[in-house]
């Protein structure tokens, strides 16, 4: 007997070509737009290395052209503390600021994300939209009062019978990193509880039962479950609260004032190194690529925990 | 030791909906009971009540002589498996199963030893250090069930664990769990909607339908001896064949008008067991016939035939067939039928064939003796076997 022969289609080669080269359009678009996106930072890091006139009178893709050489000046200069008061300090000033005001928000926000998403209390709903709806409070005009109740607390006069009770004492905070990060770390609050309790109330609720079953209570369960389960969440909230309150200046500004250089964050020391009639702006490039270099090591550390897929394997198939 | 008692328990949900009326059954020490139903009929609810996963609104539930009404899931010492297993996914197949233990501060060498023991008596000692996302769906199955089994507590609660496994698989694990509960003899309420299930495994089964108890038998006496048409038609696969028929008494014997031209006598043992259909001659009943129970014409004598039925299908399974046939039947169109058809589409189809004047049975023949697709044939009736029962109320008519 005579085997059947089953004919294998033909591959169509030049079809496959032309899907293939389509097929990688997108990818060459992504690829595309990185690079006009990168632009303009490499222009700045080339120029970080060039001189002031260097950087005045030739673009940077000409630094091949330049009779000084390339050289580290501009980072030394701001480093050294001969200009107001020096970058060093700034960088210091702004971990003092960044690191409370995204750990704080988020230790307080997970919490309350998880009661308000897995706990049975009266009020719940409306407690969780009232807290949500302080999203739409605009920061800039709370900044004076939140000054003025730092600087000198709070009081309240009682009507009828004229007498005047303090709500909150002076603490004396005008001019401290601590108002700027606790400003920081209130304003953050309602979206960070509003982006946790999105994740935390999306976790499978058969594994809070069975830890209720297994003896857990809520603060078990929070720590032990929750948690280890939210590190995605947790991360990516954190680097997007760690770089802005990084890069924050206006908050910083109104807090510290001009009574104390001392305790002001690396974006305000480097507006005010440019010199009051930008006499020394070619030192700025330098300023932002220290300042960015911070938010660059954050960002690939927590990367990792973007993955997807932390959830895999907890329930069904 | 432990056993469980309802004890005219009710749920109500805030709403207002009431999901369990005056529930009260029993599972005795070391029992394996299946709570039993279509889908909607309250049994995951009762369960999560014995779990204090579900408030209970009113009555008593007993875990071990012990009202469990307000205690939390925690205090009532018992263990759940739950459909989805409910896996801890962060931690390893062992930490997850020795969780229970080490919340309860149990010490390391202990959890260890119980741990090991389990994992070993599951086939699990390999995958200890694994998480649960590496493991197929079986293993997982296997690591809810250690879970449980750890804590060695007083009723283990199963909530469908079968029902996200493959088929073969289910078959297995049916298997193993009822072993297993065997070798351990614990006390055990076990939740599905499969009939087979609740056939195969349990000591016990309890029926419920829209949170009413309907029967609790064996799974042999669910079978043989149901209480109402609910049970008659939700038990067994394929179902009891249920039709409307007329009641006579022809020559001191009951004879039923199955269809027209066919027209049956009981036999006397039948009304023995049956004593109150004594009482409908001159009215209408439903009687049921199990798709067994129907033989060669050749078997049975003239009076006991089913005449001139066209079979429609024929699935030949191997061991056995199941014989699809057009007959001319009254179906019986209830709520009982519908609720126990658990399938809207089923249930309309009937509707429909009720309203062209017929419904189909299927019996089950040996390949052997079943008759062809497109055959014309008589069948015998088994009226020894058949089962009766009241339109109106269901009820059984003993």
């Amino acid at each position: 007997m005579s085997a059947v022969r089953i004919p294998r289609p033909r591959q169509p080669r030049v079809g496959r070509a032309i899907y293939r080269a389509l097929s990688s359009i997108p990818t060459l678009g992504l690829w595309l737009i990185v690079l006009i996106w990168a632009l303009p930072t490499v222009g700045m890091f080339a120029n970080s290395f060039r001189g002031a006139s260097e950087q005045r009178t030739s673009p940077w893709w000409q630094l091949y052209r330049d009779e000084t050489p390339l050289s580290l000046s501009n980072y030394l200069t701001i480093l050294g503390t001969d200009v107001q008061g020096g970058l060093g300090q700034g960088v210091i000033n702004s971990f003092s600021i960044a690191l409370p005001a995204t750990v704080i928000p988020i230790a307080m926000a997970a919490f309350a994300a998880y009661a308000f998403a897995w706990m049975d209390f009266r009020g719940r709903e409306w407690l969780f939209i009232g807290t949500v709806s302080l999203l739409a409070v605009p920061l800039q005009t709370a900044l004076i009062p939140l000054l003025q109740l730092y600087s000198g607390g709070a009081h309240q006069t009682l009507p009828f019978i004229g007498k005047t009770i303090t709500v909150l004492p002076d603490l004396d905070l005008a001019g401290t990193v601590t108002a700027v990060w606790l400003t920081h770390s209130g304003f953050a609050m309602p979206l960070a509880i509003f982006l946790l309790h999105n994740f935390i109330s999306g976790l499978p609720k058969d594994i809070f039962e069975s830890a209720r079953i297994d003896g857990a209570d809520h603060f078990q369960i929070f720590v032990r479950l929750v948690l280890p389960l939210s590190v995605p969440a947790l991360a990516a909230f954190a680097i997007f609260q760690f770089l802005w309150t990084w890069n924050d200046y206006l908050i910083a500004l109104t807090m510290i004032g001009p009574a104390s250089p001392q305790s002001m964050p690396a974006t305000v020391v480097i507006a005010s190194q440019a010199g009051d009639f930008g006499q020394f702006e070619h030192l700025l490039t330098a300023g932002a690529f220290v300042q960015a270099f911070f938010p660059i090591v954050v960002f690939f550390a927590l990367q990792r925990y973007f993955v997807r897929g932390m959830l895999a394997g907890s329930v069904k198939g | 030791m432990a056993e469980i008692v309802f004890d005219r328990v009710n749920k109500i949900y805030p709403d207002g909906t009431q999901a369990i009326f005056d529930l009260s059954f029993e599972v005795a020490d070391k029992e394996f009971v299946i709570l039993v139903g279509p889908s909607g009929c309250g049994k995951s609810t009762a369960l999560r009540m014995v779990a204090g996963l579900e408030e209970i609104t009113s009555g008593e539930m007993r875990i071990g002589e012990r009202v469990v009404n307000d205690l939390s899931p925690k205090e009532r010492d018992i263990a759940m498996v739950f459909q989805s297993y409910a896996l801890y996914p962060h931690m390893s197949v062992a930490d997850n199963m020795g969780f229970a233990l080490k919340l309860a501060k149990v010490s390391k060498e202990e959890i260890d030893r119980r741990v090991n023991e389990a994992a070993e008596m599951l086939g699990l000692k390999e995958y200890l250090h694994r998480k649960p996302k590496t493991l197929s769906g079986g293993q997982r199955q296997r690591v809810a069930m250690g879970r449980a089994i750890v804590r060695s507590p007083q009723a283990y609660l199963m909530d469908e664990p079968l029902s996200n496994l493959d088929a073969k698989l289910r078959v297995q694990m049916r298997g193993e769990i009822a072993a297993l509960q065997d070798r351990l003899e614990v006390t055990t309420l076990y939740v599905t909607h499969d009939q087979v299930e609740a056939m195969t495994m349990g000591d016990r089964v309890a029926v419920l339908k829209l949170g009413w108890l309907q029967q609790v038998a064996s799974p042999s006496d669910l079978y043989e001896r149901p209480d109402n048409l609910f049970v008659a038609s939700f038990i067994g696969s394929p179902a009891m064949n249920l039709s409307e028929v007329p009641v006579r008494e022809e020559g001191g014997r009951i004879v039923l008008d199955l269809q027209e031209g066919s027209t049956i006598s009981v036999d006397p043992s039948t009304v023995e067991r049956y004593p109150r259909l004594r009482e409908r001659v001159g009215g209408r009943v439903a009687v049921g016939i199990r798709p067994e129970h129907f033989v060669q014409a050749s078997e049975v004598p003239e009076d006991r035939m089913l005449r001139g039925l066209d079979v429609t299908l024929v699935e030949a399974l191997g061991a056995e067939s199941l014989v699809h046939v057009a007959t001319r039947t009254t179906a019986v169109i209830s709520d009982d039928m519908r609720a126990a058809m658990d399938d809207e589409d089923a249930f309309e189809d009937l509707k429909r064939q009720a309203a062209q004047g017929g419904q189909n049975f299927v019996m089950r023949f040996a390949p052997d003796k079943a008759p062809s697709l497109r055959d014309r044939v008589d069948v015998g009736v088994l009226t020894e076997k058949i089962h009766f029962f009241d339109i109106d109320t269901g009820r059984a008519l003993r």
